[in-house]
């Protein structure tokens, strides 16, 4: 997640440390394209990983690809979602390994750095930009105009 | 005499000598203390669960009163095996549970036959991950349509059932008696 998280390394000490607010994804279910969130990692039952959330189910969204220079296209299936690493090159997510994963997996969403001291603040949600080519809210809106 | 009694007494002593305050204080720490040794039992305990639907059937036949008990799994996910049954969150909706077997988990094959007769496939269990499917084939939706399930979404393994008959619910793999 370098550079929003742990931007001087993983070396013990300049680890950041998170809170991480449950509500809005364990009790609520409705956490929003762009926050940082904590999750379970699909592969491995006992490990959680930080990810930035792009995509939510029934989202098309555009993924960069190495080989191809339009990158390619990516349908969100019902009940998973889209995460991503912030760290492009060396983040293992959607993008690299796990494709899309499941919401059930989500345990929080990180809302603020609380340690080292000079790195306290508010983590900020940030979609990035012209991902997302269509919503599952704005077909049924147009097909409900349609109609 | 149980904590409820004492706590009834704790009342009626309340209602004579302190003020509103101190009772207020007093069953409001009350509260806080059964809700965290609630939360601790049902989340790394036991849980009871209510089963609806046909996808389990016959093993619970999912009309009426079909209550079980779930030993909770805290970090120990890995510890199912195939034939267990478990509740795992729905892989397509993570705001509901569900109850499945495990036929499979990570490493084993797993053949597909697909409806109308195709050629079926062979896919292996990804690690970290277990293959559900209800006792009842022809009407679950299980991992059969959306796949391996990751082991962070179960939540427990069923033990027995209380609801509407007491039973042991073994372990079993399908074709087995």
């Amino acid at each position: 997640m370098q550079p929003t998280l742990n931007p001087k390394g993983r070396r013990a000490g300049a680890r950041d440390w998170v809170l991480v607010e449950k509500w809005s994804v364990k009790i609520l279910h409705a956490p929003r394209r762009g926050d940082v969130i904590v999750m379970w990692a699909p592969d491995a039952p006992h490990q959680q990983i930080v990810k930035r959330l792009i995509a939510l189910e029934g989202d098309t969204l555009a993924v960069p690809h190495p080989a191809r220079p339009g990158g390619t296209v990516a349908a969100i299936p019902e009940g998973r979602c889209w995460v991503e690493g912030d760290n492009a090159s060396e983040s293992l997510d959607s993008r690299s390994a796990y494709g899309p994963v499941h919401m059930g997996l989500l345990e929080g969403r990180v809302t603020h750095v609380v340690w080292p001291p000079g790195r306290v603040g508010r983590v900020a949600s940030v979609c990035p930009p012209g991902r997302i080519l269509h919503t599952a809210a704005a077909d049924e809106a147009a097909a409900a105009e349609a109609a | 005499m149980g904590w409820w009694a004492a706590a009834a007494a704790g009342a009626a002593a309340g209602k004579g000598g302190q003020g509103t305050a101190a009772t207020l204080r007093k069953w409001t720490a009350r509260g806080a203390k059964t809700a965290a040794v609630l939360h601790v039992t049902f989340n790394y305990v036991a849980f009871f669960s209510q089963i609806n639907g046909p996808s389990m059937f016959p093993t619970f036949s999912g009309r009426g009163w079909n209550v079980v008990v779930a030993e909770a799994l805290p970090g120990m996910q890995d510890r199912v095996a195939a034939g267990d049954v478990v509740i795992c969150i729905r892989p397509v909706n993570a705001r509901e549970n569900v109850i499945k077997r495990v036929t499979a988990v990570a490493g084993q094959r797993v053949t597909l036959f697909t409806r109308g007769g195709g050629a079926p496939t062979t896919l292996e269990v990804p690690t970290g991950h277990i293959w559900l499917q209800g006792d009842n084939l022809i009407m679950s939706r299980d991992s059969r349509e959306y796949g391996p399930v990751p082991l962070a979404m179960v939540k427990g393994r069923v033990v027995c059932q209380i609801l509407p008959n007491y039973k042991w619910v073994p372990p079993r793999l399908p074709g087995q008696p």
